[in-house]
C-alpha cells in the first residue's frame, strides 16, 4: 500500500502538467535528435502534401487521362525510364495504337478523389533529395463490368527533378 | 498511486524554473548536436582490412568480405550461396588501420545489373569499445557498442547512416535481413565507407603484424602523430633481426622466431605503437616423415591399459583411429605428460606432425601446451625417467582445439631421441589427460655413425681461466677430447669429461673431439681478458644527434662527472650519441652516471646498441628503464664484438626535452681473435640506374685488420639469371631484366672468417622510356553501350587515331556505369593509360574511373588505378604500378556532369613485351564450343628480335593433336597471329596446353611460359534470353542450382542448370547455357538489349526466348497477332525483329521461342493468350523448326508450380520447364532430373 494522493491537488495537477511540456520537450529535443542525427538515414523523406498534390495533379491524372483518350503525345511526354523504352516505338511509329489506348481504358473509370490520391502520393512516394524521389501509387479502377482493377503506376524524377511515368503494372488484385 | 506520488514529489511547481532552464539547455544541446551532425569526410578504404566475415561466397563468384571497401561498386561482398546459404544476421568487421573519430557510414548496394538479391533490410552497426585491445574473434557483444540501427530502403541508391561520434579502429556491420522482403537468406554489399577523422593522438604502425622467411624482409610504415618515426626492435627470437631506425625497413634472422616492432612518434616519443614479426622456417618441403616402423616407445609417464588399450605405442602405428591415452580409469595423473620416442638412429630432426585422437570419439586429451626436446647426446641413450639437461628445447607452444593434424617446425637438429611434452590440455576445461593420435617425426637420415660428428659448442668466447664443457655428437662414441692449439697460455681439457680450463692470458685455443671410429671434430676457443671498464683515452664521438656548446657529447666520456653531454631543449627525444672506441673489444656492459647534483632531465627509457663498423647496429644488445635517481646505472649482457657503441635515450623523465649525462663507461677486454675481414666496393663508386641490357663494372678490396690474406670473394648480383663470381674484380656484368637488384660482394679470410657485413651497391634496370603501345592489332573486347543509330558513336572510335569521333554511350535508356575493353592483340607489361576526353561538348565526359589490366579479358582482379578525370579537352595520363595483361578495361562510374553518359575520343596505353609468356584466353576453363572444330587463342608476348624463330605449340589432350604457330617474321605479333583451330574434335571434354618453343621447337622452361585449361567441352552452346523467370526467380530448391558439370550455376537456380543436366545426359556431349535473362524485361526491352547479348555470347549458337509476362502486367502492349507484318511496337514485332538478329545469315545462329506461361492474375490472360498467338504465327512464318514449348497450357493445368501472379515457377515448376525445354529441343523423352 502506497501512501494516498489527492488527484485533485494543484501542485500535483502543475507538476504534472510541467512534467509532461517537459517529457514533451526533451522527447521533440532528443527524439528529433536521434531520429536525425543519431539514426537517420538522411533519405526516403516522403513528399509534402503540397508536392504530393502537384504529383497528382501534374502526372498521375494526366497520365489516366491520356491513356483514356489515346493521347500518345501526353503519353510520351509523362513517361519515362523504362516505360519509354517499352512503348517508344509504339507511341511514335504505330498509327493504331491510340485506339488501341482508348478501346483498352475509355471504359475504365477512376474511383479514387483526388485527396485520396494525394493522401497515397504522400505515403507512395519520397524524395531522396531535393531533385530525386520515386515511388509507386495504386489506382483503384472499375471496369465497365463493375469488377475492380487496379493500375499500379511507378514514378520517379528525371534529371531535371521532373516527375515520370517509369512502369505500370495493371492486375484484378494487389 | 505510486507513480504519481514519485511525479509530484520530484516536480513541484516550485521547480518550474528549473525545469525552464532545462528546457534552454535541452535547445542547446540541440543545437550542438546539429553542429556534430555535419557529414564527416570519408576515411581512405586502403588500410582498411577485413577484420572478421561470418560468411563469403569464393565458389560460385569471388566476393568476399573485402569487395565491400575495394573501391569498385561493380564488386560486391555477397555471402554463401552456392553450397549453402546461411541464415541471417551476417557480420562483416572491418579494421580501418587505425583508430579513427567516426561518424557514420555509407552502405552502397550491389551494382544493380547483378539484381537485388542480399540488399541490406534491417541492420546494425557496432564499433569495438576498446580500440587498443583487437576484439575478440568469433565477436562477443560485450567488446562491442552499438552505434546506429535501422532498416535500409529496398534501392540501389547509396544510404547513408550518421551517428555520435565515437573513437574507434573497428566496425561491424551486422545486417539481419533483407531489404527485398522475400525471406532470402544472403546479404551482398557494393560499397561501404566509414565517415570519420584519424584520431592523431594516436600513431599506428602498419602492418600490425607480419609473417616472413628467415632473412625475409618486411617495411613497416607509420600514421597518425607527428612523422617522421622511429623504429625499433624490442624484442626479437629469430636470431639477430634488424630494423632501419628511419625507414622502418625490417630484416628478420636467420632462424625462425618473433619480433615485435616498436614505433615512436620523433617529437613525442611516448606515442608509440607495436607489431609484430613472425618468422617462419620455409616449409617441410625439405623434410618428410621418418618412417615409423623403427619406433620404438622410449619412456612414457601414463597409459590407458585397462579400460582402453591406448599404450604409447600407438602415437606411432600409423593407425590415426588408435590413439595414446594417458591413464583414466583408475587413477588419473596431471599434466604434465610426456612420450619419449627412440626413433631407431640419428636424424636430422626439423618437425613434427601432431594428430589429435579421431574426433568420433570426442576430444579429451587434445593437447593444447606443448614442448618438444631432443636428447642433446644422441651417443648415449638419455636417463629413465628423464633429466632435463640431457635434452634440447627445440620447440614450445599451443596447438588449437581441433581435430586437424598440426605440424611444428624448427631449426634442424640431429638426435635419436626425440620428447613431446604435453603440459595442458587444449579444451580448456582443465582435464588431466593427454590423447594422441598420430605422431610423425620430420627429419632426414644422416647416415652411419661417425661420418657426422660434431662437437658443441663449436665455437666460444671465454675469459681468462674460465671452464667450458665440450660435448661430441652424432658419433660412435666414445669420445675423447684433446688439446690441438693453444696461445692462452696453458689451457687444459679434459680427455673424457671434455671440460675445457682456459690459460691466464689471451689467445686461442682449439679443442678436438675423436670418436670410435677415428672421425674428428674441432671447436674455437676464443680467450680474452677479464672485462674491466675500458680506458676512453681513444674515444671520440662517431654521431650525436643533439649537443650543447657547453655540454658537449664529449663531456660523456671525459672522466668527469662534474661535466656532462646535455641536448638542447628545442629537440625532443630520441637522443642518440654514438661512440668509436678506437679498437676492437668485447664488450659485455656499460655505466652510466647521471649529474650530481642531480637535474630533471635523467634518461627515462633506453637502448644500448654495440657495432663492428658503426653503420650496422642490429638489434640492441640492453634497453628498458632507468630509475629516477643519481645512482650509477650499470647492465650487463652476453659478450659482443665490437669497436663502436650507440645509446639512445628514448625518453627523459618529467616529459623534458633534453637529457644530461654525465659519464659513460664501458665494460669489456680488448679483443684477441680473429678480426673480420672488410671487402669494399670500388666500382661501380654507388648505384647506379641503367636500362635493360646495359653492363656494369665491377671490382672490389679486401683488408683484414689481422693480416690475414683472403680466402674466398663472392659476388652476388641479385637477378638470379645472372651467376655468381668467385673474384675479387668481376670485370662487366650484363643486366637484361628489368627490376631493382641489390649486389652484394662478401669476403672470407683465409681462416675462413666472413666478412659479417657485405659490401652493397643496388642497380636499378629500367625497361626504358615509356612507349606508347602501337594500336594496330588492338580490338574493342567489350562495351555495355554505344550510341550507333542516331550517331557514329562507337567504341571502335576511341582506336581510330582521330579525335573528333568518339565512343560515346547510348544517347537514351541506358545508365552508367559504362564499361570498354579493349583487346591488345598479345600481352604487355602496362603502366599508364591516357584518356583523351571529347574535344567539344561535355557529355559523357568521364569524371571517376576505374582501370583494370587483364592476361584474359574474363579476370579482371583489382583497378590498377582509380582516380576522377577533370573536365577538360586535354588528354589526361593515369600512371599505375606495372601490370602484365593482354586486356584493358575502362570502368566509367560517373560523369563531369553527373549525367548517364560516358564518352571517350581516345584511348591510348605505355608499356612493353617483357618476359616471354603465354596465357590461353580461349577457351578457358569448362568453356564449351559447338564442334566438331576446337578454336583455341592465345595471349602471347615475345621480343623481336630476340626471340625471333620462336613460337607457340598448342596441345589437345596430352599432344592427340598439336599445332605450332611461330612469331612473325616481322617480329609484330597481331590480334589473330596465335590463333589455332582443330578440326574433328568429338564432342566430349578436353584439355589444352600451350607451350612457348624456341627456335628448336623445345619447350622454354619458365612459370610464364606454359598455360593449361582443360574440362573444354565440345559440344551445345545455348544463350537464354528472357525475363525474371529465366533468371529464376521463385526457385525455392536450392539443390539444384548447379549443374552437374559446374558449368551452369545460378544464383535463383531456375530451369538452366536442370535444362543442361538433361540435355548433357540426352545428347551425350557437354552443354553450356548463358543465363541473360533480365529482371522485368519485356519484349521491347530485348529488342534493344539483343545486339549486346549476341555480342556478349558468341560461342552461343542457339538462343532459348521466353518473354512477354511483364508486357502482360503492364497492359500496354498490344500483341499483334493476327496481322502480317505486325504493327511497330507490338509484341509481335518486337520478336520477329529479334529473331532477325539472331537469324543473321553470317552467324550461323538458330532461335527457339516458348510460348508465356500461363498467370494467375486474370488481367493479363487476353493479353498473354495473344502472345501465345503470334509466336504460333512466328514459328510458321519464320521455318522454326521447333515447336514451342507450351507453359501457358503446362502451369494453367499445375497451378501449384506457381508462387504468385507474375507467373514465376516454385522447384518444381522450373524442373518441369527444364524438362519442356528439353524434349521440345531433342524432339524426343527427356527424364525429369
Amino acid at each position: 500500500m502506497g501512501p494516498e494522493i489527492k488527484a485533485g491537488s494543484r501542485e500535483n495537477v502543475m507538476g504534472l502538467k510541467f512534467l509532461f511540456v517537459l517529457c514533451l520537450t526533451l522527447g521533440l529535443q532528443f527524439g528529433g535528435l536521434l531520429t536525425i542525427s543519431g539514426y537517420g538515414q538522411g533519405v526516403g523523406d516522403g513528399l509534402s502534401q503540397q508536392e504530393a498534390g502537384q504529383v497528382v495533379e501534374n502526372v498521375v491524372m494526366p497520365y489516366f487521362l491520356a491513356l483514356q483518350k489515346g493521347d500518345v503525345r501526353s503519353v510520351e511526354q509523362l513517361i519515362g525510364g523504362n516505360l519509354s523504352m517499352t512503348l517508344g516505338r509504339l507511341l511514335n511509329e504505330n498509327p493504331e495504337y491510340a485506339n488501341f489506348l482508348r478501346e483498352r481504358y475509355e471504359k475504365m473509370q477512376l474511383m479514387d478523389s483526388p485527396s485520396v490520391l494525394r493522401r497515397k502520393a504522400m505515403d507512395g512516394f519520397s524524395k531522396i533529395d531535393e531533385v530525386q524521389g520515386r515511388g509507386n501509387i495504386i489506382l483503384n479502377l472499375q471496369q465497365s463490368d463493375g469488377k475492380p482493377l487496379f493500375l499500379q503506376l511507378s514514378a520517379e524524377t528525371d534529371g531535371d527533378g521532373q516527375w515520370k511515368i517509369v512502369d505500370q503494372k495493371i492486375g484484378a488484385d494487389q | 498511486m505510486i507513480q504519481s506520488k514519485r511525479w509530484s514529489s520530484c516536480f513541484p511547481a516550485k521547480f518550474f524554473p528549473y525545469i525552464f532552464l532545462i528546457f534552454i539547455f535541452s535547445t542547446f544541446l540541440l543545437s550542438v548536436q546539429t553542429i556534430w551532425a555535419q557529414t564527416p569526410p570519408l576515411i581512405p578504404q586502403n588500410n582498411f582490412t577485413k577484420y572478421w566475415v561470418d560468411s563469403e561466397e569464393l565458389v560460385a563468384e569471388n566476393s568476399p568480405g573485402e569487395k565491400a571497401f575495394d573501391g569498385d561498386p561493380l564488386t560486391h561482398w555477397h555471402t554463401q550461396w552456392l553450397n549453402a546459404s546461411p541464415p541471417h544476421p551476417h557480420s562483416l568487421q572491418i579494421d580501418l588501420g587505425a583508430v579513427y573519430s567516426i561518424g557514420g557510414i555509407r552502405y552502397k548496394p550491389r551494382d544493380p545489373s547483378g539484381g537485388a538479391n542480399g540488399r541490406i533490410g534491417q541492420y546494425e552497426l557496432y564499433v569495438a569499445a576498446d580500440s587498443g585491445t583487437p576484439p575478440t574473434i568469433p565477436p562477443i557483444f560485450g567488446q562491442w557498442t552499438l552505434v546506429a540501427s535501422g532498416s535500409f530502403p529496398n534501392t540501389a541508391t547509396e544510404q547513408e547512416v550518421l551517428f555520435n561520434t565515437v573513437s574507434s579502429r573497428y566496425i561491424w556491420l551486422r545486417a539481419l535481413s533483407e531489404a527485398q522482403n522475400k525471406n532470402r537468406p544472403w546479404t551482398t554489399v557494393g560499397e561501404f565507407n566509414v565517415l570519420g577523422t584519424l584520431v592523431t593522438e594516436q600513431v599506428v604502425i602498419s602492418p600490425s603484424s607480419a609473417e616472413v622467411s628467415p632473412g625475409g624482409q618486411q617495411q613497416f610504415t607509420g600514421s597518425g602523430g607527428t612523422p617522421p618515426y622511429a623504429f625499433i626492435i624490442l624484442d626479437d627470437t629469430s636470431g639477430g633481426a634488424s630494423i632501419d631506425f628511419n625507414t622502418g625497413l625490417y630484416t628478420a634472422g636467420p632462424n625462425a622466431g618473433t619480433s615485435t616492432i616498436r614505433m615512436a612518434d620523433s617529437t613525442v616519443p611516448e606515442l608509440s605503437a607495436q607489431a609484430t614479426v613472425t618468422v617462419t622456417e620455409p616449409s617441410s618441403g625439405t623434410f618428410s616423415p621418418i618412417p615409423q616402423n623403427n619406433f620404438t616407445k622410449y619412456w612414457v609417464d601414463s597409459e590407458e591399459l585397462v579400460a582402453e588399450n591406448s599404450p604409447g605405442e600407438k602415437a606411432f602405428d600409423g593407425d590415426p583411429l588408435t590413439h595414446w591415452h594417458t591413464q583414466w580409469l583408475n587413477a588419473s595423473p596431471p599434466h604434465p605428460h610426456s612420450l619419449q620416442i627412440d626413433l631407431g638412429a640419428v636424424y636430422s630432426i626439423g618437425g613434427i606432425r601432431y594428430k589429435p585422437r579421431d574426433p568420433s570419439g570426442g576430444a579429451n586429451g587434445r593437447i593444447g601446451q606443448y614442448e618438444l626436446y631432443v636428447a642433446a647426446d644422441s651417443g648415449t641413450p638419455p636417463t629413465i625417467p628423464p633429466v632435463f639437461g640431457q635434452w634440447t628445447l627445440v620447440a614450445s607452444g599451443s596447438f588449437p582445439n581441433t581435430a586437424t593434424e598440426q605440424e611444428v617446425l624448427f631449426n634442424t637438429v640431429s638426435s635419436r631421441y626425440i620428447w613431446l611434452r604435453a603440459l595442458s590440455e587444449a579444451q580448456n576445461k582443465n582435464r588431466p589427460w593427454t590423447t594422441v593420435g598420430e605422431f610423425n617425426v620430420l627429419g632426414t637420415s644422416v647416415g652411419g655413425g661417425g661420418s657426422n660428428l660434431g662437437i658443441s659448442p663449436s665455437m666460444v668466447t671465454l675469459a681468462i681461466g674460465a671452464q667450458q664443457t665440450f660435448e661430441g655428437m652424432n658419433g660412435t662414441p666414445p669420445y675423447v677430447y684433446s688439446l690441438v692449439g693453444d696461445t692462452s697460455g696453458g689451457a687444459t681439457v679434459n680427455s673424457s669429461t671434455g671440460l675445457y680450463t682456459a690459460g691466464p692470458i689471451a689467445g686461442t685455443s682449439t679443442v678436438r673431439v675423436t670418436d670410435a671410429g677415428s672421425h674428428t671434430a674441432d671447436a674455437n676457443i676464443t680467450v680474452t681478458a677479464e672485462a674491466t671498464f675500458l680506458n676512453k683515452g681513444g674515444w671520440t664521438v662517431h654521431f650525436v644527434n643533439s649537443q650543447t656548446s657547453g655540454n658537449p657529447a664529449t663531456a660523456a666520456f671525459d672522466g668527469n662527472p662534474a661535466t656532462s653531454w646535455r641536448t638542447t631543449g628545442t629537440v625532443s627525444p630520441p637522443h642518440d650519441l654514438q661512440i668509436n672506441l678506437g679498437n676492437v673489444f668485447e664488450i659485455e656492459g656499460f655505466q652510466l652516471s647521471p649529474l650530481t647534483p642531480y637535474g630533471a632531465e635523467g634518461i627515462s627509457f633506453y637502448e644500448f646498441y654495440v657495432s663492428k663498423d658503426g653503420v650496422n647496429w642490429g638489434m640492441p644488445v640492453a634497453s628498458g628503464d632507468f630509475a629516477n635517481d643519481t645512482s650509477l646505472k650499470t647492465r650487463t649482457f652476453p659478450r659482443i664484438t665490437g669497436q663502436f657503441v650507440r645509446i639512445i635515450a628514448r625518453g627523459a623523465f618529467h616529459g623534458r626535452r633534453s637529457i644530461n649525462l654525465a659519464e659513460l663507461d664501458v665494460i669489456g677486454a680488448p679483443f684477441t681473435g680473429n678480426h673480420d675481414p672488410d671487402g669494399s666496393i670500388t666500382a661501380p663508386t654507388g648505384n647506379l640506374t641503367i636500362n635493360a641490357g646495359g653492363s656494369v663494372s665491377f671490382a672490389g678490396t679486401y683488408s683484414d685488420p689481422n693480416g690475414d690474406p683472403p680466402g674466398s670473394f663472392l659476388w652476388n648480383f641479385g637477378d638470379p639469371a645472372i651467376p655468381d663470381a668467385t673474384v675479387k674484380d668481376p670485370g662487366q656484368i650484363t643486366f637484361n631484366n628489368p627490376g631493382t637488384y641489390t649486389v652484394t660482394f662478401t669476403v672470407s679470410d683465409s681462416l675462413g672468417r666472413q666478412d659479417p657485413f657485405p659490401a652493397k651497391v643496388v642497380i636499378k634496370v629500367l625497361d626504358g622510356p615509356n612507349t606508347v603501345l602501337p594500336r594496330g592489332e588492338w580490338r574493342i573486347h567489350y562495351v555495355n553501350s554505344e550510341e550507333v543509330i542516331q550517331h557514329n558513336d562507337a567504341a571502335v572510335n576511341v582506336l581510330d587515331g582521330n579525335s573528333s569521333t568518339l565512343w560515346h554511350s547510348q544517347w537514351n535508356n541506358v545508365e552508367g556505369p559504362h564499361d570498354i575493353q579493349i583487346n591488345l592483340g598479345s600481352v604487355y607489361s602496362l603502366d599508364a593509360l591516357r584518356y583523351l576526353p571529347r574535344p567539344s561538348g561535355q557529355n559523357g565526359r568521364i569524371k571517376r574511373f576505374h582501370i583494370y589490366v587483364s592476361e584474359d579479358g574474363h579476370n579482371w582482379g583489382q583497378p590498377v588505378a582509380i582516380g576522377d578525370f577533370v573536365n577538360s579537352s586535354a588528354e589526361q595520363r593515369v600512371q599505375f604500378s606495372p601490370k602484365a595483361g593482354q586486356f584493358v578495361r575502362v570502368a566509367a562510374l560517373s560523369e563531369v556532369n553527373n549525367k548517364q553518359w560516358a564518352s571517350m575520343a581516345e584511348l591510348n596505353l605505355e608499356g612493353r613485351c617483357r618476359n616471354p609468356s603465354v596465357k590461353i584466353h580461349d577457351p578457358l576453363t569448362k568453356d564449351v564450343q559447338s564442334g566438331p572444330n576446337l578454336k583455341v587463342a592465345a595471349s602471347v608476348c615475345l621480343t623481336h628480335p630476340l626471340h625471333a624463330g620462336w613460337g607457340v605449340k598448342v596441345a589437345i589432350d596430352g599432344g592427340g593433336q598439336q599445332q605450332t604457330i611461330l612469331m612473325p617474321a616481322d617480329g609484330i605479333i597481331r590480334a589473330d597471329t596465335f590463333l589455332w583451330t582443330f578440326s574433328g574434335i568429338v564432342g566430349d571434354n578436353h584439355e589444352v596446353e600451350a607451350f612457348i618453343v624456341d627456335q628448336s621447337g623445345n619447350a622454354v622452361p619458365g612459370s610464364t611460359t606454359y598455360d593449361k585449361v582443360t574440362h573444354v567441352g565440345i559440344g551445345g552452346v545455348y544463350g537464354a534470353l528472357g525475363d525474371s523467370i529465366t533468371v529464376g526467380i521463385g526457385d525455392d530448391d536450392p539443390t539444384d542450382g548447379t549443374s552437374q558439370d559446374g558449368r551452369n550455376t545460378n544464383t535463383e537456380t531456375g530451369f538452366i542448370p536442370l535444362l543442361n543436366d538433361l540435355l548433357t545426359a540426352k545428347q551425350g556431349f557437354p552443354h553450356n547455357i548463358y543465363n541473360e535473362g533480365v529482371q522485368g524485361e519485356t519484349s521491347a526491352g530485348l529488342l534493344i538489349r539483343a545486339p549486346g547479348f549476341l555480342k556478349k555470347r558468341p560461342k552461343a549458337k542457339v538462343f532459348l526466348i521466353l518473354v512477354g509476362t511483364n508486357d502482360a502486367s503492364s497492359g500496354l502492349v498490344p500483341s499483334g497477332a493476327g496481322s502480317d507484318p505486325p504493327a511497330a511496337g507490338t509484341y509481335k514485332d518486337n520478336l520477329q525483329k529479334v529473331i532477325d538478329l539472331i537469324r543473321d545469315p553470317s552467324m550461323g545462329r538458330e532461335v527457339y521461342l516458348a510460348k508465356v506461361p500461363f498467370s494467375l492474375s486474370p488481367a493479363k490472360d487476353d493479353d498473354i493468350q495473344g502472345y501465345n498467338q503470334a509466336i504460333e504465327e512466328l514459328v510458321a512464318s519464320n521455318g522454326i523448326p521447333l515447336i514451342p514449348p507450351d507453359f501457358y497450357s503446362h502451369f494453367q493445368s499445375h497451378q501449384s508450380e506457381l508462387i504468385d501472379n507474375v507467373s514465376h515457377p516454385n522447384g518444381a515448376g522450373f524442373r518441369s520447364m527444364s524438362t519442356l525445354w528439353c524434349v521440345a529441343i531433342t524432339s524426343g523423352v527427356c527424364d525429369g532430373p
